[in-house]
């Protein structure tokens, strides 16, 4: 066989009909998550094509700033370039494939292998080769083989820095749809303007499909069930969920244990919203009273006057109004704007995952609005998180029901026959799993293309 | 080590610390909170030379109100991450005592292995306690633990350490 032979046989695998009975939009083939073959093929057509997430401007602010990432199971390098602009560049050497950059972050002149030595500029290309002379004519080093491959396409949206290995596709803005909203209202909630990564991250892993993540994240029934130890701890705990100054995150994390304690009348009172490019949303919590605009405090008032000062009463009202959480980008990033998070998703394996947490600072506000931000991010994301764990858990659960093989189709019809549609995509009128089916058809499209 | 630091008090220093890792072992949870002083502060940071509370993350920052509400769950029976209840054991080694004024603070290595269903895993770090001599044993004012990569991609933590 050649190798010619060899490539086509392995992308044809699956035929593009094939993939399209996988991601039906009633229930995804449970070897979706679970054969290697469709992890290595969403690699190939999703992770190598569609925009994904590597990084905020404030990570690499300086020239030769730098900072390891992932496009799916592709180690990459984002640094910043003489001219400012931005690089995606792939981490390994192009002489033995070596990972050249070891560090999570920095700042470089220059990537030079720990192996051999061969040394590459900012921008990825072969600038120093030990042993020129050994080397046969046929040997340039102006060859763009030997350079660090760099991705296609780099754009920001504001500072959300998205890559694709491709030049063809849709814009950014194209991609991000209605999404740019959610970044919009984050940085509009920083009284100067702008947000900046900062207070640590985490960085956790669990024993599951990617996919597993964002579907979860919009599921509205499961806070009920999966999180019901934590809620129901929370509700027992001497002092309630009120803010106390005694307490040592002054009951926030007990408050946002409790708000996970959805009943079912609840669940139809939210309204997911999902759209074609696979992204998603949640809104209806303070419509509807399920959550009430924060009590205000002593904090949050010097914040919302340092907002009503920037950008008027009304406007600063209806930025802290904004109905939406969990603004899911599709595939790999959720924007929480009202709680000035990120988190971000890395499939390393047809069943392995990491997910990073970050948060922003708030130019501008107060920096009790910044240790909200980064409790909240404990809280939430830490690998001791009294809610996460549970998540975490049962999406080990999930893959290792699905990988015993006795199931052959999952089952994503809540809400099938109530979704309504309107120009963007779906809307949900009831608790739906409209989400699910945004996520497979965003699957479905760019598996067959 | 301080001359003047009597056998006696780092053997009993050591046995408290032994005794602190039974409690969690054997599941006595609100026996373990019980050793702890009301305004204690419990800390496993995300660096080893992290100093800052607010401003940067911690895997865990919490008081006695939420290590009630921590260990209160575990009790639950719907809490997925410890269920069906995971076996640990805590291995404690290489202890050093040292005086503050009147409180003694104790530095001790620290391996968790914690075993449920099919999975085990493993925490390894240092420990530092800070102890209130009482009549008869200690109190603890805080207790830090830096977890190897504790900056790191790590697996869930559910069990105390």
């Amino acid at each position: 066989m050649t190798l010619e032979n060899a490539n086509t046989y392995m992308c044809g695998m699956y035929t593009n009909s094939e993939i399209e009975s996988i991601a039906n939009p009633e229930g995804m083939k449970a070897l979706a998550y679970t054969d290697p073959e469709i992890f290595d093929l969403e690699m190939e057509r999703i992770f190598r094509r569609v925009r994904i997430f590597v990084g905020h401007t404030s990570q690499v602010p300086a020239t030769g700033d730098f900072r390891r990432t992932r496009m799916g199971s592709d180690e990459v390098i984002l640094v910043r370039q003489a001219d400012k602009s931005l690089r995606v560049l792939s981490n390994n050497c192009t002489h033995r494939g070596t990972r050249l950059c070891a560090v999570q972050q920095g700042n470089a002149k220059s990537f030079v292998c720990p192996y051999h030595a061969w040394g590459f500029g900012l921008d990825g290309e072969l600038k120093a080769v030990p042993d020129l002379d050994s080397y046969p004519n046929t040997f340039d080093m102006k060859d763009r083989s030997l350079h660090l491959a760099s991705a296609a396409r780099v754009d920001s949206y504001r500072g959300f820095v998205f890559a694709s290995k491709v030049s063809e596709g849709p814009s950014l803005g194209e991609f991000l749809g209605p999404m740019t909203e959610a970044i919009d209202n984050l940085i509009d909630r920083a009284p100067d303007g702008e947000i900046a990564i900062e207070g640590g991250s985490f960085s956790i892993r669990y024993p599951g499909n990617w996919k597993l993540h964002h579907e979860n994240a919009n599921d509205i029934v499961h806070p009920g069930y999966v999180h019901e130890s934590s809620v129901t701890s929370a509700r027992q705990a001497e002092g309630g969920a009120e803010p106390h100054d005694h307490l040592i995150d002054r009951g926030q994390t007990k408050g946002m244990m409790v708000s996970n304690g959805l009943k079912a009348d609840d669940w139809n009172a939210i309204e997911l919203s999902g759209f074609l490019q696979g992204h998603s949303y949640m809104g209806g919590f303070y419509k509807s009273g399920l959550l009430a605009p924060q009590q205000e405090d002593k904090d949050t008032r010097i914040y919302r006057e340092a907002l009503e000062k920037s950008y008027g009463k009304n406007k600063a009202a209806a930025i802290l109004g904004m109905d939406r959480f969990n603004n899911l980008v599709w595939p790999n990033l959720n924007v929480n704007s009202q709680f000035h998070q990120i988190r971000v998703v890395h499939p390393i394996s047809v069943n392995e995952t990491i997910i990073e947490g970050y948060c922003f600072r708030l130019r501008g506000a107060p920096d009790e609005i910044f240790y909200r931000a980064v409790r909240f991010l404990g809280t939430l994301v830490s690998p001791a998180s009294m809610i996460f764990a549970d998540d975490l858990e049962i999406f080990r659960r999930v893959q290792s029901g699905l990988e015993n093989g006795s199931l052959q189709n999952l089952d994503s019809r809540r809400g099938l026959a109530t979704d309504k549609k309107n120009k963007n995509g779906l809307l949900s009128t009831t608790s739906s799993e409209l989400p699910l089916r945004a996520q497979a058809g965003a699957w479905r499209q760019w598996m067959t293309q | 080590m301080d001359d003047s630091m009597s056998t006696s008090l780092i053997l009993k220093v050591a046995e408290f610390l032994a005794h602190e890792a039974d409690l969690l072992d054997s599941g006595k949870f609100d026996e373990w909170l019980n050793l702890f002083d009301l305004d204690a502060i419990y800390w496993i940071p995300t660096s080893s030379d992290q100093t800052d509370m607010k401003g940067q993350v911690s895997i865990i920052l919490e008081d006695v109100p939420l290590l009630k509400l921590r260990i209160q769950r575990l009790s639950h029976p719907r809490a997925y991450s410890v269920t069906p209840p995971p076996e640990t054991v805590h291995l404690i080694g290489n202890v050093t005592v040292a005086k503050q004024n009147k409180t003694i603070i104790t530095n001790s290595k620290l391996i968790v292995t914690e075993a449920r269903d099919d999975l085990e895993n493993r925490f390894t770090g240092s420990v530092t306690h800070e102890l209130r001599p009482l009549k008869g044993g200690f109190r603890i004012k805080s207790k830090r633990i830096d977890l190897l990569q504790s900056g790191g991609s790590i697996s869930v933590i559910s069990v105390p350490l």
